[in-house]
């Protein structure tokens, strides 16, 4: 197991650097100057100048990259071109507000989409079956912001129920924090839970006909004991890898249920240094993002291995 | 990847209608162009002008959505947005679908290193979470119509490019294709005439899922503000000033976000219902 994890360590480093090279050389193949763009129609060339200049993008791109490269060893994302600000106090203090939704959303995923998809699966054909089909596709239609608009008039402006917008950490006041975060983390977990039920589903009916399965009902042992421990320990396997590349489709909207929320994490940083055109900031939301995204796979690539002894061969 | 066997000559109008999720889906397709071509030429009210009409009224008769801050009918901005989102979603896809064909086709034709350092680079891009790199493109141009355009046609050309690739190396080295190669016929004739119609019922798949994308992110991109910019009206634009105003017209985001729902609903069915026509094998499933 430790020579596996070493070498799969090893195999998404150069990953890591290549990612941080086609990031930087997109964002500075997209024509136009990044610094004129973001001063709009109040920049004039001297300014435009002595900005770039202050910004280093008068250097020759090899440069650039390296002085960027340099600082991002030394935990350092560079300095927001807006408002001058080194980016990584900004980005740490965001992490709490977002892991929290994160995880919130996760569990309403699990909740949700688990059970219907393993029972779908288990009992193919029955009613649970069949609208499972057509919910999901909904799922897959169905826009974040909309989920996110429409419970917070109903829950939030209408009844009341909980209140509409805003983060207090879970360590100040844990039942206010907790009741902040239902709405953002129900709209993303409803939004994806779709796609996890349909792929528990698929996994738990190719499960089904396996050997082994079929051996254990066959040797009699109670249902229950079928399908609790054969059945659903296996199935969980292969939903935790399709569930670990789907991890985009969430983090793309958690920057859209931050908006609606007015929830203070990276979402909401990316999308205010966008609208203020900080290129810098951009760029290095990205790489941060992306570059967790290829750790948590391989994260989950580690712990399936683990958990799979036939993975590493 | 297997190649399916019914393949592209399988949609036929017997076909789409014997299926229930491609016939719904083509009728909410068929519904929402209808609805956005009437929007080019009428609307019910002239939906740019601000005429003097009473602000913020609820959903009646008169106005089937309530109107915004202005007095303008919300139905006829919704109608006269749709011209603008789906033109985005198609021209995006259109030529992302070419995009990725090309270097699909390409990398798995030549193989070699040229098809692990593309793969690479697939992979890569395939790990920056959609809306975030589109948003990040948009950044750099600024928000506009154009800008949304070419952010979603750099970032879906990857999907393309993964899928293509792996149907190309799947028929790469089948016989056929031997005995054209053997035959002395050029490299380019055969990728047009011995691979690329193996390659163009998964890609009509393929693009249907895309649309859904388009559609989903223009409003998306649209929502943050990132979008084509108010006044000029799209479903994404419509979106934001929503936001702004949601307590006094909750109509305007939810109606825009409710045609959203029906097209991108309509073009996934119909994408369902084209797999299970051109792949009968995925149906059973």
């Amino acid at each position: 197991m430790f020579r596996y994890a070493v070498r799969r360590i090893l195999a998404a480093l150069p990953l890591l650097l290549a990612l941080s090279m086609i990031l930087f050389l997109y964002i500075h193949a997209v024509p136009g100057d990044p610094i004129a763009g973001m001063l709009g129609p109040n920049g004039n060339p001297a300014l435009i100048k002595q900005l770039r200049h202050a910004a280093g993008l008068d250097q020759s791109l090899p440069t650039q990259y390296w002085h960027w490269f340099v600082g991002l060893f030394h935990g350092s994302l560079g300095v927001s071109l807006v408002s001058g600000q080194p980016i990584t106090p900004i980005l740490v203090q965001r992490i709490p507000a977002t892991l929290q939704l994160t995880v919130a959303a996760l569990f309403f995923t699990v909740l949700l989409g688990l059970p219907v998809g393993f029972f779908a699966g288990v009992y193919k054909g029955s009613w649970l079956d069949r609208i499972l089909s057509p919910l999901s596709l909904i799922g897959l239609s169905i826009p974040v912001f909309w989920v996110g608009t429409l419970l917070f008039l109903v829950l939030g402006v209408h009844l009341r129920w909980l209140p509409t917008a805003g983060y207090v950490p879970f360590s100040q006041s844990p039942i206010e924090s907790l009741r902040l975060t239902f709405m953002p983390a129900f709209a993303l977990g409803f939004t994806l839970a779709p796609f996890l039920a349909r792929l528990t589903r698929a996994a738990t009916i190719e499960l089904r006909q396996e050997q082994f399965i079929v051996h254990t009902t066959a040797k009699g042992l109670r249902r229950s004991t079928v399908l609790g421990r054969y059945l659903a320990r296996n199935a969980v396997l292969p939903v935790l890898s399709v569930l670990g590349l789907q991890l985009g489709t969430l983090i793309g909207g958690q920057v859209i249920v931050e908006q609606v929320f007015n929830w203070p994490g990276i979402g909401r940083l990316i999308v205010e240094g966008a609208i203020q055109r900080d290129y810098l900031m951009v760029q290095s939301l990205i790489l941060i993002i992306a570059s967790s995204y290829i750790v948590i796979n391989l994260g989950v690539e580690l712990l399936h291995a683990w958990l799979d002894p036939r993975v590493r061969l | 990847m297997d190649v399916p066997q019914g393949g592209v000559r399988a949609i036929t109008i017997r076909a789409i209608v014997n299926n229930k999720r491609a016939l719904l889906g083509t009728i909410l397709v068929a519904a929402v162009l209808l609805f956005t071509l009437v929007g080019v030429f009428w609307t019910p009210y002239n939906p740019i002008s601000f005429g003097g009409g009473k602000s913020f009224l609820s959903p009646s008769w008169l106005h089937p959505a309530g109107t915004d801050i202005y007095g303008r009918d919300i139905f006829s901005r919704i109608m006269a947005g749709g011209q603008t989102s789906l033109s985005i979603a198609g021209v995006a896809v259109a030529v992302a679908a070419t995009m990725g064909s090309i270097i699909g086709v390409v990398s798995g034709f030549i193989g070699g290193i040229v098809d692990v350092i593309v793969s690479r680079v697939v992979d890569l891009m395939l790990a920056i979470p959609a809306l975030v790199f589109a948003l990040g493109i948009v950044a750099l141009l600024g928000p506009s119509a154009q800008s949304v355009t070419v952010a979603l046609s750099v970032v879906y050309m990857w999907q393309f490019a993964r899928v293509i690739r792996s149907i190309v190396i799947s028929v790469r080295n089948k016989t056929y294709v031997e005995a054209s190669r053997g035959l002395g016929v050029s490299p380019i004739a055969i990728i047009v005439k011995d691979i690329f119609p193996s390659v163009v019922p998964i890609l009509v798949v393929q693009i249907t899922t895309a649309l859904a994308w388009g559609i989903l992110d223009e409003a998306n991109l649209g929502f943050l503000g990132l979008g084509v910019q108010p006044p000029s009206p799209s479903w994404g634009s419509l979106l934001i000033e929503g936001r702004e105003y949601l307590f006094d017209t909750p109509w305007l985001s939810l109606g825009a976000g409710t045609m959203v729902l029906i097209t991108v609903l309509g073009v996934n069915l119909l994408g369902d219902g084209l797999r299970d026509i051109i792949d009968p094998r995925s149906a059973e499933k």
